[in-house]
């Protein structure tokens, strides 16, 4: 559910008027006294590939950095702005792992005004073996300092300190690719099909555990089209029909089990349970998903998993 | 800093299958085993945190109190694995290190500590050996005091001491999108100041505080983690008692 304001908060036209400029994030990793850049791939969910092929979250850890230029700070002040004029907004990034459950703040490394032009530096470390699977990162404004008086024509305006007044934008991370959140078995048969999935014996999807020991998706590589041999990924399309395929088999398995409606409200969900993980792929998903048949339920769920696989391309 | 082994859940419950299935006799001879506390430890490498866990579990146990034992248990093998040793978030969340722990190096205290087998056991409790993500004993005992943790041993258990064993539970269990670690440990802190803990008390604080995180962000207010806590008790008239 998205959160209702009972105060202003950034619009797209005040985001115009201010001038911000945020800059894309830079991603990389220290090895050998250096930091190796990280290239980024997608763009509803960012992949991130090393080059060198040595890096891996848990081992590695992250840096990330990014610069946001605000040429005109003073119209966020005032009657049409987002806090009062003797307030002082804040730009800082809240981070979420939530394969760990963690979250955190990231405040700005540097911060300084040229003339009326206002520049914010960001720089974090994720040590390694502190985040792992995925990472977002909303990029917010918040009350920083809140005003001593407030103006008549400003009471409309939130003056407490630490509440959030706009997300500049939110970048999501995706630590394997998406379809790798299912666990995956490569096999090699002709005498078996291109591929399948195997439910286990689930005692509560809201508890059991989206791993290997709950369910498991296996790729044939006995087949030409597989979309998937070794590390090689290929044939998109194909992998597109399999995941939708498979989202929509779980699905089935966890209303057959009445857990539909706990499932996708987030309601008493085990951290990294089958559940929790169909809950996000539901909230993260831009076509509503049709539970009122199953075909329709395959077909919305299609249309979702192509925009992430396609990250953001259009299908 | 050990290497972790790990026991995925298929082997933990054959583990607890293999028990389970076990004579009569032969249970109680197992179960006569682990009162004695006399387990083979196939791996050299967790003598010494077997040992060190199982003295702060036997002293514990003296006094008969559920809570005192998952404190002092749960502070020694933070000791042990801490994150400054080498035992990273990344493996504090891995059950399958968890399960190892509980199936081949505590299978005793585990059992002693949960002797009844919960609905749909049949010997053991397999919530707590192995099967749920946020029940497994010694797991959340790790994360209770890593959430609370106030910089050492002794003044983190000066904050814990007089909570009980359901705000293990409801510390754990009510995460939001995430934990905030500086938050929970002032929230722990702060609490501990409270004259009249209750669970009840603890669960209106936690759900307020879900409520508030929705658009405040508390490391962000004025006077951070502390100055939140204080407006988040002040809110819900928190213990006029509490003294900062």
């Amino acid at each position: 559910m998205e959160n209702l304001y009972f105060y202003p908060t950034l619009t797209e036209e005040l985001r115009e008027r201010a001038g911000f400029s945020v800059s894309a994030f830079g991603f990389s990793y220290f090895y050998d006294d250096e930091y190796r850049d990280l290239k980024q791939k997608g763009k509803n969910t960012v992949k991130l590939e090393d080059s060198w092929e040595s890096w891996k979250i848990e081992t590695d850890g992250l840096h990330l950095k990014r610069e946001i230029t605000i040429e005109y700070p003073e119209v966020l002040y005032g009657e049409k702005g987002l806090a009062c004029k003797g307030a002082i907004i804040g730009t800082c990034i809240i981070w979420t792992n939530k394969t760990l459950t963690q979250m955190g703040t990231i405040l700005p490394a540097l911060e300084f005004n040229s003339g009326a032009i206002r520049y914010v530096v960001f720089e974090h470390d994720f040590k390694p073996g502190e985040i792992k699977g995925d990472l977002e990162l909303e990029t917010i404004l918040y009350i920083k300092k809140p005003a001593e008086e407030v103006l008549p024509e400003e009471e409309r305006l939130i003056n407490d300190s630490g509440v959030n007044v706009g997300v500049l934008d939110v970048c999501r991370l995706d630590f394997g690719s998406i379809y790798m959140d299912f666990p995956i078995q490569e096999v090699n048969s002709k005498q078996q099909p291109l591929w399948w999935l195997e439910i286990g014996d689930w005692t509560d999807p809201r508890q059991d555990l989206f791993n290997e020991d709950n369910l498991c998706l296996y790729l044939n590589s006995a087949y030409d089209c597989c979309p998937k041999v070794g590390d090689v990924i290929k044939n998109s399309d194909v992998l597109i029909e399999i995941v939708a395929t498979a989202y929509t088999m779980i699905f089935q398995k966890i209303m057959e089990m009445e857990c539909l409606s706990q499932t996708v409200n987030d309601v008493d969900l085990e951290p990294g349970s089958i559940s929790k993980i169909m809950f996000y792929f539901w909230s993260g998903c831009d076509t509503p998903i049709d539970t009122s048949s199953v075909e329709r339920m395959h077909k919305t769920i299609w249309l979702n998993v192509a925009a992430m696989l396609n990250g953001g391309d259009e299908v | 800093m050990i290497s972790m082994k790990k026991m995925t859940k298929a082997q933990a419950k054959e583990f607890v299958d293999s028990v389970d299935k076990l004579s009569d006799v032969a249970f109680v001879d197992l179960t006569a085993l682990w009162h004695a506390h006399s387990i083979t430890i196939e791996n050299p490498d967790y003598e010494e945190l077997r040992r060190k866990v199982l003295d702060a579990y036997e002293e514990a146990a003296a006094t008969n109190d559920g809570y005192q034992i998952d404190l002092d248990v749960g502070l020694c093998l933070f000791e042990m694995l801490s994150p400054e040793k080498g035992f990273t978030l990344v493996m504090a969340n891995d059950d399958d290190i968890w399960r190892y722990l509980s199936c081949k190096i505590f299978p005793d205290i585990t059992y002693e500590r949960y002797p009844k087998p919960a609905k749909d056991d049949i010997r053991l409790n397999k919530k707590r050996f192995y099967l749920h993500t946020r029940r497994i004993w010694l797991k959340t005992l790790w994360w209770y005091v890593f959430l609370a943790w106030q910089g050492d041993t002794k003044k983190t258990r000066a904050v814990l001491k007089d909570f009980g064993t359901d705000t293990i539970s409801d510390f754990i269990e009510r995460t939001g999108q995430g934990y905030r670690v500086l938050l929970y440990r002032q929230l722990m802190r702060s609490y501990a100041t409270v004259e009249n803990k209750s669970s009840d008390l603890f669960n209106v604080i936690q759900k307020q505080n879900l409520v508030n995180c929705r658009t405040v962000e508390p490391g962000l207010v004025e006077g951070a983690e502390q100055g939140y806590v204080d407006s988040l008790f002040k809110q819900l008239s928190v213990g006029e008692e509490h003294v900062d």
